[in-house]
């Protein structure tokens, strides 16, 4: 061996020994996130690399350091505060060591541990960009030293991971016609996916996916068939303000190579008269082959529906026992009030079972939902349960591979009356068709969208919010944990059966996964509005969650 | 007329209105005659404010001319547990000793109480450490239709028709 061989074998071996110290985990911690990390996300629980937390979208995590005995020494380790007046709906990424978060359409990368920035990328949409509840987005994607950032105006945004710089910009839709991106995008392979909001606005709807490194655009499915297109008979002429909006991340099974994605509300929301059928794929999920977008299977929850039941609910994936034999399941707590069991290489409906009070649906007739009599909105109005807002929504569910129980945000005892209306769809306005009023005293109980801080004054008669486990083999609940006011927070679970959550009363709480009983709580002073995740940098666990416009960070004493 | 009955001027009730009001219109009313009533023979701030005097356990009436119509008014004075809006409702807790307080909502979670107690302090109270607690249901304003005659009560709907709020000075 030659002494210039020597010197370079030493150079190699230093620098290596340098990468696992600086790491702390080997080599993985300094390459790039490619696609087969993300496809493996549960072999590196100290980080959060996707929406859900990984393609299954259990928003599940691994990572066992807090526990149920532990719990209760968490402490906050350290507080974000956005410059943004809005509430944060977003689910931060982490990526070894560095969390990449937004405020607005903004993008931020902080330390992890600290909660210092590293850098920030402005975004400030367009003033024309239309949205129906908030201008806001849900959170970030990554690939390789990419984040992806899906902008309220309907821009797809490349942005480099390591010093905030765009790449490309790639306008996926027209912010004033009333498209707008609040998903966070997915990543799968080498193709970032996305779909837009605005089933308000009398949109399009469709999901498309772009070249990672290009922005362009490779494959699109339209939620609202165009004339050719299997489906399109399910409208009649109203398909040109169909909406099927997507505003909720979808899933990915690698066995299959299916993505699913939850599909919004028919347009105009609370009257069909203009589009007689199904009006597919609306409040439906679709499963479609990443590398194409072809549809493979789809299953509609809600056929021709006028309530604004909206099946925007994180496909959550599952390996489970299903009547003696192993099943993948697909568990889906839907806005209309039901908790469905499908099968997710078929769609064959398996199981559905109230979540909450309904008086909608009077049974399923080979999976396809039995409307009660009378149950159909008239110019008078109607008096449905659950409410427009659902009986959950777009916030995120969990399920625990351990307790093999499915967890989610409802709200009970929700209503609303809805009336049909006549309106003119005009381009980039909001486009309804229907009143909606409630038999609530005065206005302030009413179950919205916006999560308003104000003092909370509902008998439980009224509504509610709680959290409640549900066994995918009976559809029915096995504990509940209940609120005095609604939640529009979603529910982390880990294992160490912990299970995380929080309200619009500003709790952030830890509850046991296997009996649902109050092990921790903070009071955060604003309504808790997303999904927490949980991380860990040089051996300890962080849990965080986001109330109002800040970002708060737990670790234990 | 007991001080302590008169709680509570539910200002907006729309769903029962008594028989009488329907098919015999009030007399014309005069208003100070029904400020004196309100002040006096009604004992109205035993529960209610305005301008700054009165009560702060019922509504506050300073600008109820201007968010209530007189025959709104009628039917609250008429049948006021026809309805009451949230802002309007009364709690009770029972304390580990045994005490009880009545007062105004304002804000319940999981695990607190907030009210506006009788002596009108702002009173907070850890769920836990209660006996028992619940909100009160109905009114406990009594209907007006026999205590004031039918000039009284036409008289009362005129002065608090005139309550517009506070003027920018």
């Amino acid at each position: 061996m030659t002494s210039r061989r020597l010197t370079v074998l030493a150079a190699t071996w230093v620098l290596a020994a340098w990468a696992l110290s600086v790491g702390g985990a080997g080599d993985t911690l300094l390459a790039q996130l490619s696609s087969e990390r993300i496809l493996n996300a549960q072999k590196e629980p100290q980080n959060w690399l996707t929406y859900s937390g990984g393609y299954m979208s259990q928003r599940h995590s691994p990572l066992t350091q807090v526990t149920t005995g532990n719990v209760k020494d968490l402490e906050l380790k350290w507080v974000f505060q956005a410059r943004w007046l809005d509430y944060m709906q977003s689910t931060p990424i982490v990526v070894d060591g560095i969390m990449y978060a937004t405020q607005g359409n903004d993008v931020v990368a902080l330390d992890a541990t600290t909660g210092k920035i590293f850098w920030i990328y402005p975004y400030t949409p367009a003033s024309d960009a239309r949205s129906c509840c908030g201008r806001i987005t849900r959170g970030l994607a990554i690939l390789g030293d990419t984040l992806f950032l899906a902008t309220v105006d309907a821009h797809l945004i490349a942005i480099d991971a390591k010093n905030g710089r765009p790449l490309w910009n790639r306008i996926v839709a027209q912010g004033a016609a009333g498209y707008s991106l609040t998903t966070a995008p997915l990543v799968i392979k080498d193709k970032v996916i996305v779909g837009p909001a605005g089933g308000e606005f009398g949109i399009q709807g469709f999901i498309a996916a772009y070249d990672a490194a290009t922005g362009r655009e490779a494959w699109r499915f339209n939620t609202v068939p165009q004339p050719g297109e299997a489906g399109h008979d399910s409208w009649g002429a109203g398909w040109t303000h169909g909406g099927g909006s997507i505003w909720v991340t979808g899933s990915y099974d690698q066995e299959t190579n299916l993505t699913f994605w939850g599909v919004g509300n028919p347009g105009p929301d609370y009257n069909a008269e203009s589009r007689p059928g199904d009006n597919l794929y609306t409040c439906s999920v679709v499963a479609l082959d990443a590398d194409t977008g072809k549809l493979k299977w789809h299953y509609q929850f809600t056929p021709a529906d006028e309530f604004d039941w909206d099946a925007v609910q994180i496909p959550v994936l599952a390996d489970i026992s299903w009547k003696g034999s192993p099943r993948k399941v697909m568990l889906w707590a839907n806005r209309n009030g039901f908790f469905y069991v499908l099968d997710r290489k078929t769609g064959e409906f398996l199981q559905a079972t109230p979540i909450a009070k309904q008086n909608w649906n009077a049974g399923f007739d080979n999976g396809r939902p039995i409307r009660a009599l009378n149950a159909m909105p008239s110019r008078d109005g109607v008096l449905i349960y659950p409410g427009n807002q659902g009986a959950t929504n777009w916030f995120s569910p969990s399920f625990s591979p351990r307790t093999g129980l499915f967890y989610v945000s409802v709200w009970e005892n929700t209503h609303h009356i809805f009336a049909r209306a006549d309106q003119e769809y005009k381009e980039g306005s909001n486009f309804t068709a229907g009143r909606l009023t409630t038999n609530y005293p005065g206005r302030g109980l009413t179950a919205g969208m916006r999560a308003v801080q104000r003092p909370n004054l509902r008998k439980e008669e009224e509504n509610f919010g709680t959290v409640r486990a549900f066994d995918p083999q009976t559809g029915k609940w096995r504990w509940e944990y209940k609120m005095s006011d609604l939640t529009d927070a979603g529910i982390l679970t880990t294992a160490s059966d912990v299970l995380f959550s929080g309200g619009r009363e500003g709790y952030f709480f830890a509850l046991d996964a296997r009996s649902g009983s109050l092990l921790w709580k903070v009071q955060l002073g604003g309504p808790v509005q997303n999904g927490p995740m949980t991380y860990a940098v040089d051996g300890r666990q962080y849990v965080a969650v986001s109330a109002s416009n800040s970002l708060f960070v737990f670790g234990l004493r | 007329m007991r001080a302590s009955a008169l709680l509570l001027l539910s200002a907006y009730a729309v769903t029962t209105v008594l028989a009488q009001s329907a098919s015999d219109p009030l007399p014309a009313g005069n208003e100070a005659s029904g400020a004196s009533i309100f002040a006096g023979k009604g004992a109205c701030q035993t529960c209610h404010r305005v301008q700054g005097k009165g009560s702060r356990l019922g509504p506050d009436l300073t600008d109820v001319g201007l968010t209530r119509t007189p025959a709104h008014l009628e039917k609250s004075l008429l049948d006021p547990a026809a309805e009451i809006l949230p802002e309007n409702r009364f709690y009770r807790v029972v304390t580990r000793d045994g005490t009880s307080i009545t007062g105004k909502l304002l804000n319940l979670d999981t695990f607190q109480v907030l009210m506006l107690d009788p002596k009108e302090q702002l009173r907070a109270f850890q769920k836990s450490d209660l006996r028992e607690h619940g909100f009160v249901d109905g009114s406990k304003m009594p209907s007006y239709a026999t205590a004031l005659s039918r000039q009284e009560l036409a008289d009362v709907i005129a002065y608090l028709a005139t309550l517009k709020g506070v003027a920018a000075q």
